[in-house]
């Protein structure tokens, strides 16, 4: 058996399919039924199961014996392929995980981008979601602020009506002190 | 006679000691110990933030870090943040730069003395940063002097403290220790209990005092308000140092008011509550920054619990034995006498322990402020020791029948227990010379670069060592891109690409987790000379992110400079093969570089062709068209505008092609 992605190098964001050819005694097997076999894919803590299927029709078109999944890998980095299932009685039970010795793990489109580079949609997204605490954050300091430079003007205010009382006071005494040693 | 010796004695120890605090501070506290980019560096791209190492752990939240160009402009983007994973280290990421010279301003407090400390230096992108004028910068950081106002409130926290602690200690195992046939109250008769509860109030209104300025001069060295300084770990362990003391007062004021077995345990509570106070400030001190924290923190503790049972009982002494009558006072002298033998050992054992924990040289104690001060320390400690032994094994024994010679060694005493106490609070204020926070270490050669993915979730610091083609050990600092948190459940690998030429495969290298949020591996993946496409893929739970760096290895040449010359680099190739490399600048408009090709013997040998690029930055190469000058001599040319560049250079030769590369600054 020989597996990997249907289009190698392969990226994030682009449509792909896990791809599994089996032969016997190098001889193509192509009477494998859809669903006959199964591949589950994970990445990171997430896992998907998807059936296989003939990408041929003997004579007509494909290659004999290759089977797909397609797929839509959204993130860049290690994907595990496991495949399950059985043939002519004989069970199949296989993990590969992508990397240099087996196949190609999944990158962001930007390296194969010209002439510019365009994020893609899950950085996007993720760009997105990053900046509304941000801003959130940034609103919630300027509310901050401004109730702090206002609560600080109210106090201020109080203090002057006070000391304005004070002084009013500090005045009628004086003035009837004055008065009663006229 | 002999109290003018003392007093003498004591004038020169003082004298010694202002000499101490007069001496230029050699040593630092949180000082600069490396940076990126390094100080004075010529660096080719533009770093995506600044990060500073310091000798001592600084405190974030009052430090700040301002990056400035030569206009005065500010490119700093935030205030400044731990690094992943090492707390020595500061970072704080800058906006884009173009070329030019930058002034990194930094002040920062240090987490384990709470001083404060400011520098600056330069560093260039794309040019030499030597000779550049500083910005325009109307407020320069500028870090405060050893503090008065600190040096008085140790002082009177220490004062204070050992009063407290002493005067407990002094209640409970002298005046009530065990009495041959005779109960400890009867020991603790009303009168001394007055005189003793005196001397502990005392002392606690040293310590109440000491706590508000000490505050004061760690806020001012913060140069902060009291609720920033609240927020941080300085002014957490300042606010439990009050409440302790705080409860300590409420224990002494117990002890006034109850009589008996209450005011025994009341004063022994006035004791443990300034034990616990002087446990925080030893935690928040040097002891907690050595290489052992847990070890020198609790000789620290045992320390100063000794120093307090010998000083302080002896202070609790005087007060209490005046007016006595003679046979309690002879007892109480002996017994005094025995715990002052015992904390004395204490104060010897614990006093190696601390210097040992700090001073890594013999030489330190003459050449550093801090180890003068332990040396004062000493000889005040020796000269004590030898007047508690004549008091101990000569005047004791006497005191039944006199009292005028234990008199006057104990005023000799008490001048030099003031002089050990000034002693200490200057050593606590001085920076220890311990390599362990503050070696001269150079850094090793390494190139580092850093940046963030495209999301701005994580922020990558890698450093590769030692940089050249080859086998190199390649560490990455993941970080979260806001909080600056180490990221440490992830998996990271590396793909280098290498830009040169596109046609070879790029190769990955899977990090092994190193705690902290780094993460390294040795590679050989690295393999050329050039510029490389490094994409640092960090893969979290269901998520992932890129992180795309570009670096050029380091070139393995040997320069040599001489006066009114171009730099000869020398680059060794295989076969015994030697590249002359050199820029001259002066030929008009255009600078050229030379390439010629020796062999083993020395002499000029052919060379097919040469291909000679030049980069700035992170800019992309520009090719240099090349004429022949002799069979193993070529000359490029090109318009080169003043800047630091480096030349890649392909040699080939009848047997193969050979890659080699030079760094030249053009009209810096």
């Amino acid at each position: 058996m020989v597996v990997g992605w249907g289009s190698e190098p392969a990226y994030a964001g682009i449509v792909n399919s896990v791809q599994l050819t089996l032969s016997r005694g190098g001889e193509p097997l192509t009477d494998v039924a859809a669903g006959d076999i199964k591949v589950e894919v994970s990445f990171g803590d997430q896992k998907t199961t998807l059936d296989l299927e003939p990408a041929f029709v003997v004579g007509r078109f494909g290659t004999p014996g290759q089977y797909v999944a397609h797929l839509l890998p959204t993130r860049a980095g290690n994907y595990t392929f496991k495949f399950a299932g059985s043939h002519d009685g004989q069970k199949l039970d296989s993990t590969f995980t992508c990397g240099e010795q087996t196949f190609a793990c999944i990158e962001e489109t930007v390296a194969i981008q010209f002439p510019e580079k365009d994020p893609s949609l899950a950085e996007l997204g993720d760009r997105i979601e990053r900046e509304f605490p941000r801003v959130e954050q940034r609103v919630a300091a300027v509310r901050s602020d401004v109730g702090s430079s206002a609560d600080t003007a109210r106090l201020l205010g109080i203090i002057g009506i006070g000391l304005g009382a004070v002084a009013l006071i500090v005045a009628l005494v004086r003035g009837r002190g004055g008065k009663a040693r006229a | 006679m002999k109290h003018r010796v003392a007093g003498a004695a004591a004038l020169v120890a003082l004298f010694a000691l202002g000499s101490v605090m007069a001496a230029p501070s050699a040593d630092a506290h949180a000082s600069l110990r490396t940076s990126e980019p390094a100080a004075g560096a010529q660096i080719t791209a533009a770093p995506d933030e600044i990060a500073i190492t310091f000798t001592e752990q600084p405190e974030p939240a009052l430090s700040s870090i301002r990056v400035l160009d030569a206009s005065g402009a500010a490119y700093e983007q935030a205030k400044p943040s731990p690094a992943g994973g090492d707390p020595l280290t500061l970072r704080t990421s800058v906006k884009e730069m173009s070329q030019g010279v930058y002034t990194v301003l930094w002040r920062v407090v240090s987490r384990v003395d709470g001083h404060a400390t400011a520098g600056s230096f330069a560093f260039g992108v794309g040019i030499s940063p030597a000779g550049a004028p500083p910005p325009p910068v109307a407020a320069q950081p500028v870090a405060p002097g050893r503090s008065s106002l600190e040096m008085i409130g140790r002082l009177l926290l220490f004062a204070g403290l050992i009063s407290l602690l002493g005067g407990a200690g002094f209640a409970t195992l002298v005046l009530a220790g065990p009495a041959k046939g005779r109960r400890a109250r009867d020991v603790m008769d009303e009168r001394r209990d007055r005189r003793l509860l005196g001397f502990m109030a005392g002392g606690w209104v040293a310590a109440a005092a000491g706590v508000p300025l000490f505050a004061e001069a760690q806020r001012r060295a913060a140069d902060a308000g009291f609720a920033d300084l609240a927020a941080t770990s300085l002014g957490r362990a300042l606010i439990w140092r009050g409440v302790a003391v705080l409860v300590a007062g409420v224990a002494v004021a117990a002890a006034i008011f109850a009589s008996g077995a209450m005011r025994r345990r009341a004063i022994a509570a006035g004791g443990i509550a300034a034990a616990v106070a002087a446990f925080v400030h030893v935690q928040a001190g040097h002891a907690s920054a050595t290489t052992s924290p847990g070890i020198q923190v609790a000789g620290q503790w045992i320390h100063v619990l000794a120093v307090s049972l010998w000083v302080g009982g002896f202070g609790a002494l005087l007060a209490t034995i005046r007016g006595a009558a003679t046979p309690d006072k002879h007892r109480a002298i002996k017994r005094y006498s025995t715990m002052a033998g015992l904390t004395l050992a204490a104060v010897l054992a614990t006093g190696i322990l601390r210097s040992l924990g700090e001073l890594d040289r013999f030489g330190d104690l003459t050449s550093t402020g801090y180890g003068r001060a332990v040396l004062i320390k000493i000889v005040v400690f020796t000269a004590l020791a030898a007047l508690g032994a004549v008091n101990r094994f000569r005047n004791v024994a006497r005191a039944a029948a006199t009292l005028t010679p234990l008199r006057r060694v104990v005023k000799s005493e008490a001048a030099l227990g003031v002089v050990a106490l000034v002693a200490a609070a200057i050593l606590a204020s001085l920076a220890p010379p311990s390599p362990a926070r503050g070696g001269a270490t150079p850094p090793p050669e390494r190139i580092v670069v850093s940046g963030s993915d495209f999301a701005t979730t994580a922020r990558a610091r890698v450093a590769i060592e030692p940089g050249y083609a080859g086998i190199n050990t390649v560490t990455a600092s993941i970080t979260d891109y806001d909080s600056g948190k180490p990221i440490d459940d992830a998996e990271v690998s590396i793909r280098f690409a290498y830009l040169d030429d596109t046609t070879i495969p790029a190769a990955v290298s899977l990090l092994e987790h190193r705690g902290g949020g780094r993460y390294s591996t040795q590679t050989p993946n690295l393999s050329l000379d050039g510029r490389w496409r490094l994409t640092i893929l960090v893969q979290q739970g269901s998520g992932s992110v890129e992180i795309p760096l570009v670096v050029a290895t380091r070139c393995r040449v040997t320069a040599t400079a001489a006066e009114g010359q171009p730099t000869l680099y020398d680059a060794m190739l295989p076969g015994g093969r030697t590249a002359q490399l050199y820029a001259d600048p002066t030929q008009g408009a255009k600078t050229e570089v030379h390439v010629t090709l020796f062999d083993a013997e020395g002499t000029e040998t052919f060379v097919r062709s040469v291909g000679v690029t030049a980069t700035r930055g992170g800019a992309d190469p520009i090719g240099m068209p090349h004429r022949r000058f002799s069979d193993g001599h070529f000359i490029a040319a090109g318009e080169l505008a003043p800047a630091t560049w480096r030349f890649d250079i392909g040699i080939a030769t009848p047997d193969g092609t050979f890659k080699t590369c030079f760094e030249e600054t053009i009209g810096g």
